[in-house]
């Protein structure tokens, strides 16, 4: 607990992607509560506010250094901070997306991660998210949302068509992120707040000011 | 010079196209359907939903483009502008007129030109 707290509150010289590296780092393998990550969080995000693509980078990332086993704590600190703002559904995805691509390619050297399990569980999460209206809050988080939902449904039936053999064996590894993600889709286009935006706000011709 | 600087400068924000990312997520999805319903028979019912969603919001891929790209081969195939035969001459009162006529046109351009 004492060096979650000296992670949060002392000032490091190369800025707040060490500290929140570390503070990352520190919640996880106290095992911190989740009450009190989510107060450190706010803290540390009013002194040294970080972009929510590299936060959800740095707390999905940690996964594949530690066990073979999915750490509990890494979806339960994604939700808080998701439902706290501090960090968007598109970040999640995105980084999300980014370490499935990065993991796909680790197993190509003999790497063995659990990613996809942890990935299935964030899609999961996402996809509640989606059903229950809690998410999205924005159109911009729409509309990048949408984006990387393309992107990776895109490249996972550009994988399987490749003919590649490794990806032959690790197919069955690649089912339950395609499952999730086709979950995740289905819940993106059935809510009401991203069919506004398909509706409203990609459907015209004209480039949009952002 | 100002308004050239504004145009320049606002360009940079012009980084978000609608249609490329409607098309981008139409394309997706068409191809992302099939193969989920192929690979995940116990998702049959989610993938309806998810057909039925693309199809309620316009989201299929538009293949008129491919299609008539397609057609425009298909067309030029069919003419076979290579294989065209090279017949021979006919001696008629036709093509000495014809003949006569690009001579006399000719020696007319050649004179001008000169």
């Amino acid at each position: 607990m004492a060096d979650v707290d000296n992670a949060a509150e002392t000032e490091k010289p190369d800025g707040a992607t060490a500290q929140w590296r570390a503070f990352i780092q520190n919640s996880l393998r106290v095992r911190l509560d989740q009450g009190k990550f989510l107060q450190l969080a706010h803290e540390l995000t009013a002194r040294s506010p970080i972009p929510g693509l590299k936060l959800a980078s740095f707390l999905l990332g940690s996964q594949t250094a530690s066990s073979k086993i999915v750490d509990p704590r890494i979806p339960i600190f994604s939700e808080q901070l998701l439902e706290a703002r501090i960090i968007n559904t598109d970040d999640i995805l995105a980084a999300l997306f980014q370490q499935h691509s990065d993991r796909t390619d680790a197993q190509k050297n003999g790497s063995n991660h659990n990613g996809s399990e942890l990935a299935a569980i964030i899609l999961e999460h996402l996809t509640k998210g989606f059903v229950t209206s809690k998410s999205p809050y924005t159109i911009p988080e729409t509309r990048q949302s949408l984006v990387v939902l393309a992107r990776w449904l895109e490249s996972i039936v550009t994988a399987a068509s490749a003919g590649d053999a490794l990806m032959q064996q690790l197919e069955h590894q690649a089912h339950p992120i395609c499952d999730s993600l086709g979950l995740l889709a289905t819940a993106m286009l059935e809510n009401p707040r991203v069919v506004g935006v398909v509706a409203k706000v990609i459907s015209k011709g004209m480039p949009v000011i952002c | 010079m100002f308004l050239l600087l504004f145009s320049i400068r606002s360009t940079a924000w012009l980084k978000y196209y609608p249609t490329e990312q409607r098309e981008q997520l139409s394309h997706a999805l068409t191809l992302f359907i099939p193969y989920w319903a192929q690979t995940s028979p116990q998702h049959a019912q989610n993938v309806t939903r998810l057909d039925d969603a693309q199809k309620q919001q316009s989201l299929v891929e538009d293949i008129s483009k491919t299609g008539s790209d397609e057609n425009a081969l298909d067309v030029a195939a069919a003419v076979q502008v290579g294989a065209v035969l090279d017949l021979p001459l006919m001696h008629t009162r036709a093509s000495l007129f014809l003949f006569l006529n690009s001579l006399v046109r000719h020696l007319f351009t050649l004179a001008v030109l000169s």
